[in-house]
């Protein structure tokens, strides 16, 4: 208990210690900000024509596919905050040396990994005003959402995200010994993105795929449907629980061998 | 009880060194380095210790083993009782580590910010905790750029405030890499006066460093290290003592310089460089042979002192 309280104590100095740093450049986030809303803009107008035509896409109306779009990009935004920068941080710092810092510190190392490099202003000023405008052109009463939906929606999404942390790491494994890994990261990009999709019409072989190589369609699709249509989606949560029981045993084995085998920058 | 001790400790790397990618798969050609083959030491509390070698001789691997970050290919290692490769916290929170050319401090926050989250990583008692700030900062005197941001500082102040980081939470052992690479010559003696005292209050340190200042004016025990294996563990008295019977004469000449064997029968020929000559002469004849030699030339100028340290590592480093 004392542990806990000493690490929850960590975490929310090295929050606080994040946030200062961010401080020094809050200037420019701008462009971040810019290019998420165009995106937004482009898609939803792209969701727009598409439902001219029909009435349904996949048994998703015009409204669940803008409310799906709003789930996907807060996965994303968690999943790229969370554990996309973390992992570019982990990389950044194997290349230059700062890595053995890190080791040489009094700390639980891979929660103050990923809590040193979250950033909140990035997070407040780049992803509220993209996740408030999608939400605005939700019509929420005809959504059936109960909390129930919405709590499986996310335990959904963070086995995703959990999954998804496993991967990358996985992929990014030679930075301890060969020292570089930054191109791999890039994948997450392509990992990522194009997975606004009913979860339930995806092929049997995209839903294994979502528990290996493709978490986001966990994260964004498949919550999705727990969400929108809870009755009809409570088989997808067993091999999602059982997926990421899995990545957590391999992070924890990983690491530990990645350790075992860090070469550390030459002085 | 000794506060490292370090038994047959190697460490191998193996890398592969196919020229084809394709049959590299295949048929791997590894290659192994033995970055460092059968180091074993003891060092007791207190003492102040100097690892040298030449460039990829084992020292910055040794040093890594030591402090956890590197895990041994073989051997048998305990600093402070410790296992360093287990990271226990105890064991974490009695070292510390300075690195010349790598930032421990966050290169966007002021040195104050950065010390405050090592207050809560070491669990450092909050008075406590200033006075040291107040005190390690003083004597280093970088009190003035405490909330400057760290990437506005130069490599003197910058150093200087690693130091302070890595002794913030009193570590019995404090590693330092190359801590005065890069610094002008005054704040290269203020390091040096801050590590003397730090030594003097009992701590122990391990010292990696190309600079023989460095070396002669902080450390007490010297450890030579080469292709991986240690060659020379002693102290600087034994082996300043080694040399003690010989006198470096340093000889510059008016005009007329003699040849290498002219000089040659006056003692060792160590260099001759345009008009200048440094002989090696034993110290009962040095009078004796630099009276001749002024007999016989027109000198300008006559030096004599000890075998500067760099000769005696580099001669050492010659050992195998």
């Amino acid at each position: 208990m004392k542990n806990l309280l000493r690490n929850v104590r960590l975490a929310v100095a090295v929050f606080r210690v994040q946030a200062q740093a961010e401080k020094a450049y809050l200037g420019s986030f701008w462009s971040s900000t810019v290019s998420k809303l165009m995106y937004n803009a482009v898609f939803i107008t792209f969701i727009d024509l598409l439902f001219r035509r029909t009435g349904n896409i996949g048994g998703y109306s015009k409204n669940d596919f803008i409310f799906l779009l709003l789930v996907s990009q807060i996965g994303w935004y968690i999943s790229f905050y969370g554990i996309f920068k973390a992992l570019s941080g982990l990389v950044e710092t194997v290349r230059n040396g700062a890595f053995d810092f890190l080791l040489l510190k009094p700390v639980p190392h891979r929660s103050f990994l990923y809590a040193s490099n979250l950033q909140p202003y990035d997070f407040l000023l780049t992803a509220m005003p993209s996740l408030l405008i999608v939400g605005s052109i939700i019509h929420w009463s005809t959504l059936e959402l109960t909390p129930v939906s919405i709590l499986l929606g996310a335990l959904i999404s963070l086995c995703g995200i959990v999954i998804c942390n496993t991967l990358m790491f996985v992929l990014i494994t030679p930075v301890f010994k060969a020292g570089e890994a930054t191109d791999i990261l890039n994948i997450f990009h392509s990992i990522s993105s194009a997975v606004q999709m009913p979860y339930s019409k995806l092929p049997f072989f995209m839903r294994i795929m979502s528990l290996t190589l493709l978490p986001h369609l966990l994260i964004s699709a498949a919550a999705t449907e727990l969400i929108l249509r809870p009755a009809n989606a409570l088989w997808i949560i067993p091999p999602a629980v059982l997926a990421a029981g899995i990545a957590i045993v391999v992070f924890q084995w990983l690491w530990r061998y990645d350790l075992k085998n860090y070469t550390s920058a030459s002085s | 009880m000794s506060i490292i001790t370090a038994s047959n400790l190697r460490k191998t790397y193996r890398s592969r060194g196919n020229r084809h990618i394709i049959g590299g798969i295949f048929k791997p050609d590894w290659r192994y380095k033995h970055a460092v083959e059968e180091v074993s030491l003891v060092i007791e509390p207190g003492e102040s210790v100097a690892f040298l070698g030449p460039n990829g001789a084992g020292k910055t691997t040794t040093t890594k083993m030591l402090t956890g970050l590197i895990y041994p290919s073989a051997g048998k290692l305990k600093v402070l009782g410790y296992t360093p490769f287990d990271r226990n916290h105890n064991f974490l929170k009695n070292i510390g580590l300075v690195m010349g050319n790598k930032a421990g401090l966050n290169w966007d926050l002021s040195a104050q910010q950065s010390f405050s989250l090592l207050q809560k990583i070491y669990d450092i008692p909050m008075s406590k905790f200033e006075q040291r700030v107040e005190e390690l900062c003083a004597m280093l005197n970088v009190k003035h750029v405490l909330d400057t941001q760290v990437r506005r500082l130069s490599l003197g102040e910058r150093m200087k405030l690693e130091l302070v980081g890595a002794i913030l939470h009193d570590p019995g052992i404090l590693f330092l890499d190359e801590p005065t690479i890069g610094l002008d010559i005054g704040s290269k003696k203020s390091v040096r006066e801050f590590l003397r005292y730090l030594h003097s209050q009992g701590k122990t340190l391990i010292l990696t460093s190309h600079d023989m200042d460095d070396i002669a004016e902080v450390c007490q025990r010297v450890i030579v290290i080469n292709h991986g294996k240690i060659i020379y563990d002693d102290s600087m008295v034994s082996l300043n003592k080694q040399y003690a019977h010989v006198r470096y004469a340093r000889l510059e000449f008016a005009d007329k310089v003699p040849s290498q064997t002219q000089l040659k029968t006056y003692g060792r020929l160590v260099s001759l460089n345009d008009s200048v000559a440094v002989l090696g002469i034993h110290k009962s004849e040095v009078m004796q042979a630099a009276t001749k030699i002024a007999e016989d030339f027109p000198l300008q100028d006559i030096t004599i002192e000890q075998v500067p340290l760099e000769v005696i590592i580099s001669d050492l480093y010659g050992k195998v």
